[in-house]
């Protein structure tokens, strides 16, 4: 298995992660600036979502710079969603797309075709970190208004969590693979090997 | 890889890491012997570190970080796991990958505890950044290079004892 073209593919392998490790500074810092918008246009679609969701509870999502402002109805109470810590899916997939073998017009419509996932990853975030503190953390009064179960406090538990710990870091992971499935094959062949008996 | 055998697997696995009685006796105790490693390879350059169950603390300057759910490389291990048992290979080669990537993501954990244990005493705007954004990007990337270094290192033609036919793409 220790062939040297083993070890030569596992150099660039190796090879494919300092680039990654080299854009992702860059990345993060230019994803610091485009912020405010990212986390503009969620709030503007969370704002279309989430009162439908509960009109009765919630009753407007706006921007606030980096962050997701949700005003309550109960007595214009408002609380706070960090959007950044659903968003930065944005900068991580960049730095793997920079780091990848493509014309910059390649890596450009790669990058847009992902824009729209890239923000569901967000928007899964703000809606179930909303109704999570709505849910938990505002106290009885407002979760009884939800209307919540045992089943949909769990869901929502599940959703929260899943969304903060688990789909930001593997959204970018997924797309790139897929994306890229053609410079994952030459890194990866058995990873799509019945695609190629295909 | 069988994606649904990968969702599956990853699903399960994250909801057992959410019930409370796992919470309470794994991951707690897990996250404790991470907090004791950590405190334990930091010692060997400040000796003014030590761990109290989740929590590493400087006993020179009374900085502590606890160490919650997301950063006890537990969901890291989760999605390597859920993508090692989803590819075709004998449960031998699984166990080994699983050995292999859980010592190799752990070893990076620490890394991480430890450098945002000090960037938290050098400046916390640092180490929120480094904390929530920096570092769960690199601790995936880590699970993804681990397991392409895993498939590379199987056999290239799949043994009959295999546990599934058929392959397919992530």
């Amino acid at each position: 298995m220790n062939t040297n073209k083993t070890q030569h593919k596992n150099a660039d392998v190796l090879a494919f992660l300092g680039k990654v490790l080299l854009w992702m500074p860059v990345t993060f810092a230019l994803w610091y600036f485009v912020m405010p918008g990212i986390a503009f246009v969620s709030a503007f679609i969370a704002d279309a979502i989430l009162p439908l969701m509960a009109d009765h509870v919630i009753k407007l999502i706006e921007p606030n710079e980096r962050e997701i402002n949700v005003v309550t109805q109960f007595g214009g109470q408002s609380f706070p969603i960090s959007a950044m810590n659903y968003a930065y899916s944005f900068p991580f997939l960049l730095a793997m797309i920079l780091a990848s073998p493509d014309t910059i017009l390649g890596k450009i419509k790669k990058y847009a075709i992902s824009i729209i996932p890239l923000f569901l990853v967000v928007l899964w975030g703000v809606v179930f970190g909303a109704f999570g503190v709505l849910a938990f953390h505002l106290g009885q009064e407002v979760a009884q208004q939800l209307n919540t179960t045992s089943t949909t406090r769990l869901i929502i538990s599940l959703g929260f969590q899943l969304g903060k710990l688990m789909i930001p870091p593997l959204t970018p992971i997924i797309l790139w693979l897929y994306l890229y499935r053609d410079y994952a094959r030459e890194l990866v062949p058995r990873l799509f090997q019945k695609d190629e008996t295909e | 890889m069988r994606l649904s055998v990968f969702l599956m697997v990853l699903v399960t696995l994250f909801t057992l890491e959410l019930i409370p009685f796992v919470h309470e006796a794994i991951i707690l105790p897990f996250t404790s012997f991470v907090a004791y490693i950590s405190a334990g390879v930091a010692s060997f350059f400040d000796s003014t570190i030590q761990s109290e169950g989740i929590i590493m603390r400087s006993l020179a300057n009374g900085t502590a970080v606890k160490i919650m759910p997301g950063c006890n490389g537990v969901e890291a291990m989760i999605c390597l796991a859920a993508a090692i048992i989803a590819f075709t290979a004998t449960w031998k080669q699984k166990i080994i990958g699983l050995i292999a990537g859980f010592i190799a993501i752990q070893l990076l954990n620490i890394v991480r505890i430890i450098s945002l244990f000090y960037l938290l005493q050098w400046n916390k705007e640092w180490f929120e950044w480094a904390h929530l954004y920096v570092w769960q990007a690199l601790i995936i990337l880590d699970a993804l290079i681990i397991f392409i270094l895993w498939v590379r290192w199987l056999p290239a033609e799949p043994s009959d004892d295999m546990d599934g036919k058929s392959e397919q793409m992530a």
